[in-house]
């Protein structure tokens, strides 16, 4: 019975990840679906649509994902080895995403802690300000922040921050940028859920029975927003996602992400696609579990 | 009753603004005979020669662009570009949205997990690396189809790109008001699917659908500035400077706002106006934008 449920989940399992080779594969092939390359080289010789093409380029590109270890690209006129290229920009760019990750967390916790504390009138000029910074997208901040690095350099000859990459790794401005949007996001989701948590009823008797209101929030309530807010994770990866790729191109940052979109290999792009996806994976994963558990425990 | 009436007034202030700005776009494109070239060079009082893009004046409150056009006039006539695209293209997502999204529902239920996997990478590669790999050589498809098409190209793909994300958020809705309790006694008293998309699911997501039209209107101008950044200009590419002195730098043929970003992202440090403007310009309309989902969630509750 158990080996039975058991090679039923396996199945289930491999037919769901072959599916998402298949569809990622199918993504990074999209151009010769529509643009015909018969010379080999990089400018393709005609536009239409060739769905037969499609097909043997999916074909090509899912086979040779397992043949990609030890081959070379092309990246900007130059030729890479893939293997310790793609492992040391991964590892620089994940570094970038994760910390503007855990300071998206801390610093929205930070305000929406503070929030609570907020007058009525300052909390709905709070929501305001949220509103109009929340209109703003994400590359007018990247590129309002770098303009006010060099009006700052220019006025006063200080220079604050590293602005750009040229080879070498550029950390503070790129994370900040990374950051701030999503900041502005979560304490928007946050604020909410704080507040329709504040009028459940244990927190009343809690406060009732005599306990401090920063007792309530940091040892009850707390627990109960982080279970919501794991449900709003993929949200906030992905929008950091979008953004990296911006960031990484007007900070000319030596990363990841121009693996996705500069290459012409597209095999090498699938492999890129399904690395960006892994973390977000294990991070939905690692939020069912935390969910699953606190279900049962409950 | 006073505080419905403010809401009310604000939305229908917000609408007429962005309605006479529509006007005022066309207006300035087409109406107004434009046979004057604009001034290339202009010599200051003690006779130096000042090139365009200049900074704002009294004559050019926004000053001037990289080919001596008023940067005002040219976000006003911008302004249709961006507003068009964005809402034609948010209709047919929304259209194709709904119509797959109710027939995963109704006919491929058994299979739904499996799309959702095969839809899955779709939802989190970033957009315009999509856009980047179906429409990203020009002179191809313009060589061959002209530039009408290659415009209609260009929006048919930013629509398709969107819309698996959209699908997937539609499911999600669909569902949760499929699985009512109303709709499930109407199911078993025999309502068929079309009687209860249109009697049971329509009157109830009415309300939703003006939100999320909102909400992927704005996405699709942000998408727009994306593109922009990496140098695609909707409508084509066209070419910069005052005698084309830049070869290898282009301007948006249309002026949408997000190409109008886009293209000045180079000259941040030196004609920091260039790219000031546009970008307060799209900041305000998604505010406008952003104000509109406010209030209609508030009426909503």
């Amino acid at each position: 019975m158990l080996i039975k449920r058991f090679s039923v989940y396996i199945l289930n399992l491999s037919i769901k990840i072959v599916l998402l080779l298949i569809s990622v594969s199918s993504i990074t092939s999209l151009r010769s679906l529509v643009y015909l390359n018969n010379n080999g080289g990089f400018s393709s010789s005609d536009f239409g649509f060739f769905p037969l093409n499609f097909l043997k380029t999916v074909y090509k590109t899912f086979t040779h994902l397992f043949s990609l270890y030890d081959s070379t690209f092309f990246y900007l006129g130059q030729e890479y080895a893939v293997f310790p290229y793609i492992i040391d920009t991964y590892i620089y760019t994940m570094v970038v995403l994760f910390s503007a990750f855990v300071l998206t967390i801390l610093v929205s916790f930070l305000f929406s802690y503070a929030f609570l504390f907020f007058s009525k009138r300052f909390k709905r000029l709070f929501k305001s300000l949220l509103l109009l910074i929340d209109s703003i997208p994400d590359i007018i901040i990247i590129l309002g922040s770098q303009l006010l690095v060099i009006q700052l350099y220019q006025a006063t000859g200080f220079k604050l921050l590293r602005l750009y990459g040229f080879g070498s790794h550029v950390y503070l401005l790129p994370i900040i940028c990374l950051s701030f949007v999503p900041i502005v996001m979560v304490i928007k989701i946050m604020i909410k859920i704080f507040e329709e948590e504040m009028e459940e009823q244990y927190v009343e008797f809690a406060i009732a029975k005599g306990l401090s209101q920063t007792t309530v929030i940091l040892r009850h309530v707390i627990r109960n927003v982080m279970k919501s807010l794991y449900s709003h994770i993929g949200l906030i990866y992905w929008y950091m996602l979008s953004s990296l790729f911006i960031i990484e191109f007007l900070f000319q940052m030596q990363g990841f992400t121009p693996l996705l979109y500069r290459v012409s290999d597209s095999s090498l792009t699938s492999v890129a696609i399904i690395m960006i996806l892994i973390p977000f994976g294990l991070l939905k994963a690692a939020s069912f579990r935390f969910y699953e558990r606190s279900v049962l425990n409950d | 009753m006073t505080k419905d009436n403010r809401s009310k007034w604000i939305l229908y202030s917000i609408f007429t603004f962005l309605f006479l700005l529509f006007i005022a776009s066309f207006f300035l494109e087409f109406g107004v005979n434009q046979s004057i070239e604009p001034g290339k060079l202009i010599y200051s009082s003690d006779g130096k020669v000042l090139r365009p893009p200049l900074p704002s004046s009294l004559e050019h409150p926004l000053g001037t662009d990289k080919n001596g056009n008023d940067l005002l006039t040219k976000l006003i006539i911008g302004f249709k570009y961006t507003f068009i695209i964005s809402i034609v293209v948010t209709f047919i997502r929304m259209l194709i949205g709904i119509f797959f999204s109710l027939s995963v529902l109704y006919f491929l239920r058994p299979l739904k997990a499996y799309i959702e996997s095969l839809l899955t990478p779709f939802l989190y590669v970033p957009a315009f690396i999509l856009f980047f790999l179906l429409a990203s050589e020009e002179e191809i498809i313009i060589n061959k189809y002209g530039s009408h098409f290659f415009t209609f190209y260009q929006v048919l793909i930013i629509v398709l790109i969107g819309t698996p994300p959209l699908i997937e958020l539609l499911i999600k809705e669909f569902e949760l008001l499929l699985n009512k309790d109303y709709v499930i006694a109407s199911r078993l008293l025999g309502a068929s699917k079309l009687h209860i998309s249109i009697r049971q699911i329509f009157p109830v997501f009415k309300q939703r659908f003006y939100i999320v039209f909102l909400q992927q209107t704005i996405a699709t101008i942000i998408l727009l500035t994306h593109l922009g950044v990496f140098q695609v200009f909707i409508g084509g590419k066209a070419k910069g400077g005052i005698i084309g002195e830049e070869d290898d730098r282009f301007l948006s043929q249309s002026g949408e706002w997000g190409g109008m970003i886009g293209q000045s992202i180079f000259d941040m440090i030196h004609f920091p106006w260039l790219l000031i403007y546009p970008a307060c310009a799209v900041v305000g309309l998604i505010l406008l934008l952003n104000i509109i989902i406010k209030r209609l969630d508030r009426n909503q509750r």
